[in-house]
């Protein structure tokens, strides 16, 4: 359903008088991954590992440096314009920030009708139709309709954002942070229902967030990226049961538990997450390793395949099977 | 109350004039802060955990707001009495605080190393070169590397993680008694937020500062609080130590938020989770009686009309809930 193949995205860094470019952020560089039917997909890592980049990328709101995605057998970076607006319909993006991505001076109706007015869909009897049964779906009330963003809380607003993604019926949501500028007991409606309309609508989802528990709980399936790369993916149970990558070790023992009789065992990894301008040699994560082998800074690990559809990729783990993204979804 | 208590709020009421009128943010607080202990508070945004932070050391801007009533005791004193002049000894001295966003707490234009010293200048009465020798130790010991250079350097040069470092090394100069830390490591990655955590429970255990920690993570707050305080609209609606908070919350707000979180181990297959229902009202339009009863599954009928004080339900653990006990207390 979606392919992601090497994606890579640069952002040039242009200095001196002549604006010269020199140098790149390496924001994403070169991650993979394949997402089916029906599937969620957790992106997870910390501020500027990339994520939100990737999550842009993939639906071409931001131009790709190289790569290839697929959506449903289709490159979409090979679109033209026309094309390219089609398919929007079926690939929709929640942010984080309810707040500024509605446009205050609309109703809600009007927010909601706004894609099916772009994409020219419908009368608007029909279109009116389509407004309120979203609303209901999305656990809003009909007189909802007439009242302008400010007059929402934080829930409310993501709540509508929802709607709006939902509206065209899509086959692909994107959420970046969904829920992280929500209280936890807020943050707990927006995450239920999110899985009863995936569940209802059958869409498939990515939802990149830095905050490991709410990506176990609404994810099949978690990637964890450090300094524009996929470092490991599998199985959320996989993952958490049982983590390779000592990043996402560390991540996991980073996170504090609401369990005082838990006993912590921290691995408090040193130092800071170095500048995606200036990426480490080798493996990008050997400077702040606490289990760094000897070759880590001199090469990079490809990524393996540990079977169970688990990859990683550390050199602490040389005996699985290389691995490459597949080509059957191309077709 | 607590004799032996370092610091002693009592029946703390902040207000808020607005024009939709008085918005009690801090509504009839009492706590008790130990020597050497971490009290956490946990709430969500708009429970006045923030207020109630920001009125020890008074500085919220007078209008609008305004102290209805209380008392606020710092060995011996009340804070609230005191000039402006004899709080401005007190403060970032024998109490000091730590802001969740350390970029706006630290002056832009002054290096690290001044404002540093500025402390030990103000604070200590130590010459200028002294003091730069102070902050620079200081440095090292709250793990900012390489401090003989990272002294001069202004705080956009620093990472989120080493500005809150910083400000850890500004709070704790004069080694004060109290630190008040506010969400301190809500806009740090999980990496940094546990460095920075073991930075305080180090520096807790050797200069024996009692710290007011105010998270609205329940996990960071079982990880260091031995004493909790849940607040809701401005009250204190449980209080207990943190192992008997964890084992037999009692507030139905508490055992919510408890069961709000997806913990690391549950995913969707294993149910929908705790929802509670609706949002927090706003203080200045709040509902009768208890303040929760809308959003509570298990409200009655008294609920509705009478709003619950802190009652001591099990030896040490208050809560403020007329259903507990299935109603005993009503």
């Amino acid at each position: 359903m979606l392919e992601v193949r090497n994606l890579v995205k640069h952002f040039p860094v242009r200095k001196g008088w002549l604006q010269r470019v020199k140098g790149a952020v390496h924001a994403v560089d070169g991650i993979s991954f394949s997402l089916k039917n029906h599937e969620t997909l957790g992106i997870v890592g910390e501020s500027g590992c990339g994520k939100s980049t990737a999550g842009r990328t993939i639906l071409r709101l931001i131009e790709p440096t190289s790569g290839e995605v697929f959506f449903r057998g289709r490159d979409i970076f090979r679109m033209e314009h026309r094309e390219l607006k089609a398919l929007r319909r079926e690939m929709q993006i929640i942010f984080q920030d309810p707040y500024g991505s509605l446009n205050p001076r609309l109703t809600v109706s009007r927010i909601l009708e706004e894609p099916l007015l772009t994409h020219k869909m419908g009368t608007r009897a029909e279109r009116r139709r389509a407004v309120e049964e979203v609303l209901e779906r999305v656990g809003l009330l009909p007189e909802h309709m007439h009242r302008f963003p400010h007059e929402f809380s934080g829930g409310q607003r993501q709540r509508i954002m929802i709607a709006r993604a939902l509206i065209l019926k899509p086959r692909l949501i994107i959420g970046d942070e969904p829920v992280s500028a929500l209280d936890v007991s807020v943050q707990a409606q927006i995450l239920n229902l999110l899985g009863r309309l995936q569940r209802e609508a059958g869409f498939s989802l990515v939802i990149i967030s830095h905050d490991l528990g709410v990506i176990r709980y609404i994810c099949h399936r978690v990637a964890v990226m450090y300094l524009g790369k996929i470092v490991e993916l599998a199985p959320a149970d996989a993952l958490y049961r049982e983590p390779l990558h000592p990043y996402t070790q560390a991540l996991l023992s980073a996170v504090p538990v609401p369990d005082p009789r838990r006993r912590r065992q921290r691995i408090v990894l040193a130092g800071d997450v170095p500048s995606p301008l200036h990426p480490p040699s080798g493996c990008r994560f050997h400077p702040r390793c606490p289990r760094r082998l000897d070759v880590c800074p001199r090469e990079e690990p490809p990524m393996r395949d540990m079977g169970d559809g688990r990859r990683v990729a550390c050199h602490l783990h040389g005996e699985g099977r290389l691995w490459e993204p597949s080509w059957s979804g191309a077709a | 109350m607590n004799n032996d208590a370092l610091l002693t709020i009592q029946s703390l009421r902040t207000c808020f004039q607005t024009p939709a009128g008085i918005a009690r943010a801090v509504d009839g607080v009492s706590l008790n802060v130990h020597e050497g202990q971490v009290l956490g508070i946990v709430g969500e945004s708009g429970c006045g955990k923030s207020v109630l932070s920001l009125s020890i050391l008074r500085l919220l801007p007078m209008p609008p707001a305004f102290f209805d009533g209380g008392a606020i005791v710092f060995r011996g004193r009340n804070l609230l009495d005191l000039s402006l002049e004899e709080l401005r000894s007190i403060r970032g001295n024998e109490i000091s605080m730590i802001f969740q966003e350390p970029m706006t707490a630290l002056n832009p234009v002054f290096t690290v190393g001044d404002q540093l010293a500025e402390v030990y200048r103000v604070h200590r009465g130590l010459s200028r070169k002294e003091a730069w020798r102070r902050a620079i130790g200081m440095l090292e010991r709250v793990g900012v590397p390489a401090p003989e250079s990272r002294v001069r350097e202004y705080p956009f040069q620093l990472s989120g993680g080493m500005r809150q470092r910083v400000m850890i090394a500004m709070a704790l100069a004069c080694r004060p008694k109290l630190l008040i830390a506010d969400e301190p490591t809500t806009a740090l990655d999980v990496t940094i937020q546990a460095q920075i955590l073991d930075l305080m429970e180090k520096l807790k255990e050797e200069m024996g500062t009692a710290i007011i920690l105010i998270s609205h993570d329940l996990g960071v707050i079982a990880e260091m609080a031995q004493e909790v305080a849940v607040m809701y609209t401005g009250r204190v609606v449980e209080r207990a130590d943190t192992l008997e908070l964890f084992d037999h919350p009692l507030h139905p707000y508490t055992r919510g938020l408890m069961q709000a979180i997806p913990s690391p181990d549950m995913s969707m297959a294993d149910g929908e989770l705790y929802e509670i229902p609706g949002v927090v009202p706003s203080l200045t339009d709040l509902p009768r009686g208890c303040s929760f009863h809308p959003r509570c599954a298990i409200a009655g009928e008294i609920c509705r009309s009478r709003a619950p004080d802190l009652m001591e339900v099990r030896p040490g653990h208050w809560a403020a809930c007329w259903m507990i006990d299935g109603g005993a207390h009503a």
